[in-house]
């Protein structure tokens, strides 16, 4: 597993999640247009008048009810892969699924290794303490650099 | 019933709570006067004759009345019987009324319809037997019903409408609010992400104080983990902002201690004229631009990651120097406040924790031109380097195999690494003193003894070998690049003095080593006296003062060439 095809699997999880959340978002706002425009039609059925813009208002109307149920379908479908993806990682089953649906969409991510465990482990920043080190060698040779110009001269 | 309207018609002849006067006892009556009347003094015959006279006439009238009343009486009793009549009519009517809607409800109820029903009915009909339907009503009635009905309707169209309008607005305000919520959290997972692509270390925290108890991401910005034994392991928490979204970073300190940005400055002072003048100072501002640059090129929150562990480094440093120094205090390390102080003789070291900002706010005036400025930046960067190498082999150290318990007793103290900063730039600068001062003392040694000038030259150039750096061990040269820091120096002067006879030849070895605290000498003579092939020991001492060592070789040289 390499780091970067965890970053992008990482990406890709939090993309899709934020994608579940918007389509929330959009359910409800879908549903506040159905009812608005469900009021507007019941106000000008009410009153018997101007028929074409009752049918305009009657497939706005089923427009907004059609998104409604398929942001409704679509955030749950992805919630439940999502979940699905969770689980495959807790408990790295082996799909034959996964397998076929990783060489699609070619990435290098094992969609089915096991990625979380049972018990809390703190990774280590271990390499820190390294990268000061390449960080001040470098201005060391910065400065050993300067003398030998200054050596030159 | 009849008989209580004739109860009542007996009453009203006589009123039974009425008092009669003449009853009543003489105890009685007179206090009674008096309370009508006032004081039996105030009474006049006059006044009591009119009363008398008024209370005659009053009783003569209500004989009138009884007397037209007895005229009346035949037409008051058809009268009543009339009255009784009607309510036996009204009585009779109601009750059958009773009959007819208990049977109807007995259709529906029938229970309660028999509960009601008279039990001549109930003989001869049979429950339910009754049933009813809507009459239409026509003319004024319906048009009235029709009327109320619309109104009725249009008003429950009024308030679904309203209530609609009501839902819509509300389900509106939810997904906008819902919506600003996603966005903060898109902000909130992005600006994670980008500091997990910039290569750091996030942890799980539990987020203590505030009201939620909840988890929280953390990051390692400190150095902790590799090799640092500061108590500030260097954690922070990435907290959520509650307006965007945007990450907060939350240092996690154990102590509370305020916490100013400073840096380790390093300054040179030499003796000019018996008085110390600052030579050099040590370029900290090349640090801070370079931070500002990073935190320029790159996001809020992996520039602030950088910045803490800058100065968290430089905390540590200064910390670590500090607590190094406290050791030394029988080499001329001086601790003076914030400020280390390393007496060398002809230079003091200072080094100090200043500032950032007072460093920055030198824009104004630039970095002084002095002549050692170059060797102070030397010192600081071997010195950040040392710390560097301290924290790895801190690191290696604990890498070990885990022990059998059974093997080890636990608790078994593990070597401490001992830290060394100072130590390491003191002892080699010492070194080498020492150095230079034997090298003179063997030239004037050996011009005491040849008294040839050029004799003297040839064997200073030839004679005199100076090999350096013995105690680095060669295999482990490749390994660790620190070996020759971390290991007190070790030299060796190898002299080969011809006798002045010239007969034989005397080998003197010289070695000058630190001691393992680095800081202290100790010097090694061995003398041998090699004659063809043969070589005999004549002298193997250990001196720790260069003057002791200078005594020794004059005595020996003086008897032995």
């Amino acid at each position: 597993m390499s780091s970067e095809g965890h970053l992008f699997y990482i990406k890709q999880r939090l993309d899709s999640l934020h994608d579940i959340d918007s389509k929330i978002a959009e359910i409800l706002r879908n549903l506040a247009n159905a009812t608005k425009k469900l009021r507007e039609g019941e106000e000008l059925a009410s009153r018997n008048e101007d028929l074409p813009k009752l049918a305009e208002i009657k497939s706005e109307f089923k427009h907004y009810t059609h998104n409604f149920y398929e942001n409704l379908s679509d955030a749950t479908i992805s919630l439940r892969k999502e979940i699905k993806l969770l689980d495959n990682q807790i408990s790295g089953v082996y799909h034959l699924d996964s397998v076929r649906k990783r060489e699609q969409s070619m990435t290098k991510y094992e969609h089915s290794d096991i990625t979380i465990i049972p018990i809390n482990i703190n990774k280590k920043a271990t390499n820190l303490a390294n990268n000061k080190l390449k960080q001040f060698i470098k201005d060391a040779d910065l400065l050993t650099d300067d003398i030998d110009e200054g050596m030159k001269d | 019933m009849l008989d209580i309207g004739e109860a009542l018609l007996k009453e009203d002849d006589q009123d039974q709570y009425l008092i009669d006067n003449s009853k009543l006892p003489l105890s009685q009556l007179i206090p009674k006067i008096v309370a009508e009347r006032g004081r039996f003094e105030d009474l006049k015959e006059d006044e009591l004759i009119d009363e008398i006279l008024e209370n005659h006439q009053q009783p003569t009238k209500e004989t009138t009345v009884q007397e037209e009343d007895q005229e009346d009486s035949e037409s008051f009793m058809k009268k009543k019987m009339e009255v009784i009549t009607a309510v036996q009519t009204a009585l009779n009517e109601s009750s059958l009324l009773l009959d007819l809607v208990s049977l109807l409800i007995s259709c529906t109820r029938p229970a309660a319809g028999s509960t009601s029903m008279s039990p001549h009915l109930k003989q001869h009909a049979k429950l339910g037997s009754l049933n009813c339907d809507d009459i239409s009503t026509n003319g004024e009635v319906a048009r009235l019903a029709e009327e109320n009905k619309e109104r009725h309707s249009t008003v429950g169209l009024g308030w679904k409408s309203d209530a609609l309008d009501v839902a819509s607005k509300r389900l509106l305000s939810a997904s906008e609010r819902l919506n600003d919520e996603v966005l903060k959290e898109k902000m909130y997972w992005d600006n994670i992400l980008e500091t997990l692509e910039a290569n750091e270390v996030l942890l799980k925290l539990n987020s203590k104080g505030g009201l939620s108890n909840s988890k929280e991401i953390g990051v390692k910005y400190g150095f902790g983990d590799s090799g640092s034994t500061y108590f500030d392991r260097g954690i922070a928490i990435l907290k959520k902002g509650r307006s965007f979204g945007e990450i907060h970073f939350n240092r996690i300190n154990n102590i509370q201690v305020d916490r100013d940005e400073k840096v380790v400055k390093v300054s040179i002072l030499s003796k000019v004229d018996d008085e110390y003048t600052l030579t050099g100072e040590s370029n900290s501002r090349n640090y801070l631009d370079k931070l500002k640059n990073f935190q320029m090129n790159h996001t809020s929150i992996v520039g602030e990651i950088e910045r803490a562990r800058f100065f968290i480094f430089e905390e540590e440093f200064f910390h670590q120097l500090l607590k190094e120094a406290t050791e030394l205090i029988s080499y001329q390390v001086q601790v003076d406040g914030n400020k280390i102080v390393v007496d060398l003789g002809e230079e003091i070291i200072e080094i100090e924790s200043v500032l950032a900002e007072t460093q920055l706010d030198d824009n104004q005036v630039p970095h002084k031109e002095l002549s050692h400025n170059q060797r102070a930046d030397y010192i600081t960067i071997f010195l950040r380097l040392m710390l560097c190498a301290h924290f790895r082999s801190n690191l290696e150290n604990k890498r070990h195999n885990p022990t059998a318990l059974t093997v080890h007793p636990p608790g078994t103290p593990k070597q401490k690494v001992q830290l060394n900063l100072l130590r390491p730039l003191i002892g080699n600068y010492r070194h080498n003193k020492h150095l230079q001062l034997l090298k003179n003392i063997i030239e004037m040694l050996i011009r005491n003894i040849y008294l040839d000038d050029e004799k003297v030259a040839e064997i200073m150039s030839e004679h005199i070998k100076l090999t350096r750096h013995l105690a680095e061990p060669k295999s482990q040269k490749n390994q660790d690049p620190f070996i020759r820091c971390k290991t007190p120096p070790v030299s060796e002067f190898l002299l080969e003095l011809p006798s002045r006879s010239g007969a034989f030849t005397l080998k003197v070895i010289i070695t000058v080593s630190a001691t393992s605290s680095f800081c202290g000498l100790q010097v090694r003579l061995r003398m041998f006296k090699i004659l063809d092939k043969d070589s005999e020991m004549l002298l193997d001492v250990t001196f720790s003062d260069v003057r002791d060592v200078q005594d020794c070789l004059s005595w020996s040289w003086n008897r032995y060439l």
